[in-house]
Order: C-alpha cells, then sequence, then structure tokens
C-alpha cells in the first residue's frame, strides 16, 4: 500500500522530465514512454524491487486508461461533420488497414518459426491495449505478450511514424491521422494530437474503427491464418 | 478563490461523466456474446450523447482534454511490466520483432497510399489549405 509514495512520483518524475527533454531537444527517439521504461526497468532491477510491487504504486495511472478510450469520444465529435462526408472510405481504409496489420504480423511470426500461442498474441498488436488484451484472450494468445508487442509498435509508429510519411510525401492529415491511428494505435494517436488536433481525430477515429474491426474478426481470421501459414 | 472552485467543478463533472459512459459500456458489453472492451461501448455511448447533444460539449471538454493530451503517461505501468516476460520474450525474440516491426512498416503504407488514393479526389477544406 505504501508503494504508491515512491512508484508514482518516480513515473511522473521520468515522464515529464523526459517530456520536457524530448520537447527541448526536439529529439523523436526521445519518446516518453520508451524513456521512462529505458530508466525504471533497470532501476527496479538494479535495487531489487519486484515489478509487482512497482505496479502496485502506479495502478492509478493505468486504472486511467479505460476512461481515456472513453474520452477519444470528444475528437470523434468535434470532427463529425468531416466524418459524415465519407464515413464509407474511412471504414474501407480502416478494413484494409486492419486486415493488412492482422494478416502480416501473423504470417511473419509463423513463417519465421513462432509457436501459435505466440503469432495469437502478435495478432492484435496494432490496436490498443484494452482492445488487444481481450482479442489475444479470444483466440488463446497471452494477453501479456499482446501488451508488449502493443507497446512496442506503439512506440514504433510515434517514433518513425511521421519521419516515414514525410518520406512517402503524405502530407493531408487524413491520410496521416488514418495511417498513425491504424499501425500505432494510441500511442500514434497521442503523437499525431501533439503535433495536430485534426491529425489526432482522425487518428483516434482510425484506432477505433480499427479497434473494432479487430476484435470482431480475429476469432474467424486467426484459424483461416494458422492453416495457411503455420 | 471561487473560480478555482468552478474549476474544479467542472473537472469533476466531466469525470464523473466520462465514469458514468465507461460504466454503461462495461455493463452492456458483459451482457454481449462478442469481445469488444467496455471502454470502447462506452466511447461510442459518449459519442452518441454528444452527437444527439444529450451531453453538451463543455461539460465533458475538460476532462477528455487532459485525459488525452496525457495519454502516453498512462502506458508506462504496463510498459515497464515486459521485464517479468524476459524469459518467453528472449525465447521467442526474432520472429516478434521482426513481425511487429515489418508489420507496422508495411500497415503504415498501406493504409497512407490507400487513404491518399482514395481521398485525393476530393480533399477537405483543411487539406486544401495545405497545399501551395
Amino acid at each position: 500500500m505504501m508503494d504508491i509514495l515512491w512508484s508514482l512520483p518516480l513515473t511522473l518524475l521520468v515522464f515529464f522530465a523526459t517530456r520536457k527533454l524530448a520537447i527541448k531537444l526536439k529529439l523523436p527517439l526521445l519518446n516518453p514512454l520508451l524513456m521512462s521504461m529505458v530508466v525504471i526497468i533497470p532501476l527496479l532491477l538494479v535495487t531489487n524491487i519486484p515489478y509487482a510491487r512497482y505496479f502496485a504504486g502506479s495502478k492509478i495511472l493505468n486504472d486511467l486508461l479505460q476512461p481515456a478510450v472513453v474520452a477519444l469520444a470528444f475528437p470523434l465529435y468535434e470532427q463529425l461533420h468531416q466524418i459524415r462526408a465519407r464515413w464509407k472510405s474511412i471504414i474501407s481504409v480502416c478494413f484494409i488497414g486492419s486486415m493488412v496489420a492482422m494478416t502480416s504480423g501473423t504470417a511473419i511470426a509463423l513463417w519465421m518459426g513462432a509457436t501459435p500461442e505466440l503469432a495469437a498474441s502478435i495478432l492484435p498488436k496494432s490496436v490498443t491495449t484494452p482492445i488487444a488484451m481481450a482479442t489475444a484472450q479470444s483466440i488463446h494468445g497471452i494477453p501479456a505478450i499482446s501488451a508488449v508487442c502493443v507497446i512496442f509498435v506503439g512506440i514504433l509508429g510515434a517514433v518513425f511514424g511521421h519521419t516515414l510519411l514525410n518520406i512517402l510525401k503524405i502530407t493531408t492529415k487524413t491520410s496521416r491521422g488514418l495511417a498513425m491511428g491504424t499501425a500505432s494505435h494510441a500511442l500514434g494517436t497521442a503523437r499525431c494530437a501533439e503535433m495536430d488536433y485534426q491529425e489526432g481525430a482522425f487518428s483516434s477515429l482510425a484506432l477505433v474503427i480499427c479497434g473494432i474491426i479487430t476484435s470482431l474478426i480475429a476469432p474467424f481470421w486467426f484459424p483461416i491464418l494458422l492453416r495457411v501459414f503455420g | 478563490m471561487r473560480n478555482a472552485i468552478t474549476l474544479l467543478f467542472q473537472y469533476i463533472r466531466a469525470f464523473v461523466l466520462i465514469y458514468l459512459c465507461l460504466y454503461a459500456g462495461i455493463g452492456i458489453s458483459s451482457l454481449l456474446p462478442l469481445t469488444i472492451p467496455g471502454s470502447i461501448i462506452g466511447m461510442l455511448i459518449l459519442f452518441v450523447l454528444l452527437s444527439t447533444q444529450i451531453v453538451p460539449q463543455r461539460w465533458v471538454k475538460p476532462g477528455c482534454n487532459v485525459l488525452i493530451r496525457y495519454m502516453a503517461l498512462l502506458f508506462v505501468p504496463i510498459g515497464v511490466g515486459v521485464m517479468t516476460y524476459y524469459d518467453i520474450l528472449r525465447a521467442q525474440f526474432g520472429p516478434l520483432v521482426v513481425s511487429c516491426l515489418v508489420s507496422t512498416l508495411i500497415v503504415l503504407l498501406v493504409t497512407a497510399y490507400c487513404s491518399h488514393f482514395i481521398h485525393r479526389e476530393k480533399p477537405l477544406n483543411s487539406d486544401v489549405e495545405e497545399k501551395p
């Protein structure tokens, strides 16, 4: 119970210090989440404090993830007039993106010799953590490994996503937001929202639609992938 | 002083509304035979309430903005949890890292070009402004 006294301040301190540093130095590689992990994990290992105690102290932050997903309704609402005009094309893009995300991740993992259990954990990697963990469970994956993949993919998108989109010469806020939300869920969305409010709105739109599509299709799609590539 | 109280009240009102949507969503999801998480249904509920003007947007705005702005912070506790899966991660490190890396690249590429191709014919007002 006393763990909140050191764990929560530590998390907040490390996160906001790296965030401030990243903004000041304009280095996307100094992603606040990645840096927090890089600082806190060795700290816990050196001091021999079990992860369970750290998590118990910072659990309040984890509990806020669910209301944060609910809060994404707000930017969606603000973009309502834009969405209404072309919801068909937005859903089509998200559908294609989700199918590519599920198929490519699982196929490559199976091809490289991953166990079916691990492949099932990798499948929902491009959707936000709560959905990914629920989906992994429904296709007999390991929810915790999915969470790891989700974080990894999210950091990849948040750190390199915009650079890649610039190289590809994708300049419209719609395409940038949809691509980031589809590939890198909430972390991509958080990064987009930092850069531009409207891009963030499209990203959260993709995050939501892809989350729903993935959770609905995965239970039928995974057995097919397993048969074809396994 | 009065301002501080008003501000506090606005945040409390926003968070109460967000949590009400969340718990309604969790309740509904437990009744559905599908694996849609309660938070997603909660978000759809809040979205419907906002777009039908049942809940004025200023009631939830302060809470939503704060949660969205610091969303990356909320992933730190689970992120640090990577350390507990050291063994399985080491055993299957290659497939895991390569598939996540390559797949993310493919998804970004495909989605961005797909959207670019589909939406190019009817650009948004905001998109037009960006072009020289």
